[in-house]
């Protein structure tokens, strides 16, 4: 783990389901190194009481993570961060990826954004997430 | 003892009633600073010209009520009347939670929307118990002691074994000599101490957290591991009442029984004014720590949603997994009845009201 915890945000009332929001973040984290190899996380339990929701909401975050094959799941003793190295991406992935983003700078665009700043934001945040697979 | 004698010690009554009606008149103020009278309100609310009105309503209702309490208290300690002494703390406290949840719904309007927004630090954070396992066995092997001292002096007791006495140090209340009631004081005693300890590793393990970072995270730590350390002392207040009767027991001489009880009562007095004092510096030194945010932001509030407060101050809230939560009147945790656990700890503790009443009597 970096020197700085990091720390889960999720907003219960956004419209995008707690359990997405938790993987969305923790994902973020595992993939700009926050998070590393044999770090132990919070339990189920833990986590849920810390977010204020239901432990099953933790616990499909935490088996969706596993089933990428970020975590190790330990009966009542949290979960354990696996080195996992990265795949090699399907057309499908890409394709997905190429969609996603494309939803998202209309959605900046239409928010008021212009192309360098979009440029800047994008190229920024790949270099933080890439360094911090480099460090991995 | 004469009749000035029993003035003095019941003087006592009209005292701790004018003491907690200044806990009381102040109580409202030593919450967290975006929360008023157990509603989610933005900081600067309570020092408003609406928030300070309410407060005095507040205020004019307690002092109300108060006064009756103190009357009470007045008359049973200059007549000598037991029921008008023991009605006076239910006048006050009662009175309390009519103002309370009076303010409280004149508040409600001016609810505003707290920040949705809940962190956790992704590492184990598992706090410990204070004093170590050592400190936390204590009141069992106090209990221990003074049950295997009973069992050594068991053929010397009499048919009626004193457990009480008056302040002049002569016995005033016996329990037969059967090994069930006189081995249920400690039994009993020790349940409560039990409960208690369950208490304490429920509001470490499953006690909501309003933050995960910062000055707010700081200061509920603190205030936690005070309300830790004061169910400790507690726990060994507990024991000592259970264990004592049976080494004072051992004591002939009726002028040194009369020093210690004297000292014993003292001493319990001093205590619990002490442990309130405690508990309300560590309340007022939490409810001052500010989330750092503006006016025009959210505010954080306790993290728990407005709605699952009935009347302001008893939560029900089932998609929450914490089985204490802070309160929104007065200082410390309250349970979360949406849980599970929560009704099985309050069955805990009707049992151990009704357990003493049935052997007992």
């Amino acid at each position: 783990m970096s020197d700085s915890i990091p720390v889960l945000k999720v907003d219960l009332a956004a419209s995008t389901p707690v359990y997405r929001q938790i993987v969305s973040a923790m994902r973020t984290f595992l993939v700009s190194g926050q998070l590393s190899p044999g770090d132990i996380l919070p339990s189920v339990r833990e986590l849920a009481l810390d977010l204020g929701v239901h432990h099953n909401t933790v616990a499909e975050a935490y088996r969706m993570l596993a089933e990428e094959g970020w975590l190790e799941l330990r009966r009542r003793r949290g979960a354990m961060v696996l080195y996992r190295p990265a795949p090699k991406p399907s057309t499908d992935a890409c394709r997905d990826f190429e969609r996603r983003v494309l939803e998202l700078v209309a959605e900046a665009t239409a928010g008021g954004l212009d192309g360098k700043q979009l440029q800047a934001v994008l190229k920024l945040v790949a270099e933080n997430l890439l360094d911090g697979e480099a460090e991995r | 003892m004469n009749y000035w004698g029993e003035i003095a010690a019941r003087g006592f009554m009209p005292v701790a009633v004018l003491f907690v009606t200044g806990i009381f008149l102040w109580l409202p103020r030593w919450t967290r600073p975006d929360v008023y009278f157990g509603v989610t309100l933005p900081e600067p609310f309570r020092d408003s010209e609406e928030g300070l009105e309410l407060l005095a309503g507040y205020r004019r209702l307690v002092l109300v009520f108060a006064a009756v309490a103190l009357g009470c208290a007045l008359t049973g300690t200059i007549f000598l009347t037991n029921v008008l002494q023991s009605v006076a703390p239910f006048v006050l406290g009662f009175g309390a939670l009519i103002a309370f949840v009076r303010t409280h719904l004149k508040t409600v309007p001016f609810r505003v929307p707290a920040d949705t927004v809940r962190e956790a630090p992704l590492t184990v954070q598992r706090g410990r118990l204070p004093g170590g396992r050592l400190a936390q066995a204590g009141p069992f092997i106090l209990l221990a002691v003074a049950s295997a001292a009973l069992a050594l002096r068991w053929n010397s007791l009499p048919d009626r074994v004193p457990v009480h006495w008056g302040l002049d140090g002569a016995p005033d209340g016996w329990l037969p000599h059967t090994h069930k009631v006189l081995f249920s004081v400690p039994l009993i005693q020790g349940a409560e101490c039990f409960l208690m300890l369950i208490m304490a590793m429920a509001l470490l393990r499953r006690g909501h957290r309003i933050s995960a970072t910062g000055k707010l995270n700081t200061g509920e730590t603190g205030f936690r591991r005070t309300i830790l350390r004061v169910l400790l002392v507690s726990e060994y207040f507990v024991a000592f009442n259970g264990a004592f009767p049976f080494f004072l027991a051992l004591i002939d001489s009726r002028q040194i029984r009369r020093i210690v009880l004297i000292s014993i009562i003292v001493g319990t007095v001093a205590v619990s004014f002490l442990i309130t004092v405690w508990i309300i510096i560590a309340g007022v030194r939490w409810s001052r720590v500010r989330s750092g945010r503006t006016s025009k932001s959210a505010p954080v509030g306790d993290g728990t949603p407005d709605e699952c407060w009935k009347l302001g101050f008893i939560y029900i809230n089932r998609k929450d997994p914490a089985v204490f939560v802070q309160r929104r009147f007065g200082i410390g945790y309250t349970l979360n009845l949406g849980n599970g656990w929560s009704w099985c700890l309050l069955a805990g503790m009707v049992l151990i009201i009704l357990v003493p009443v049935l052997v007992w009597t």
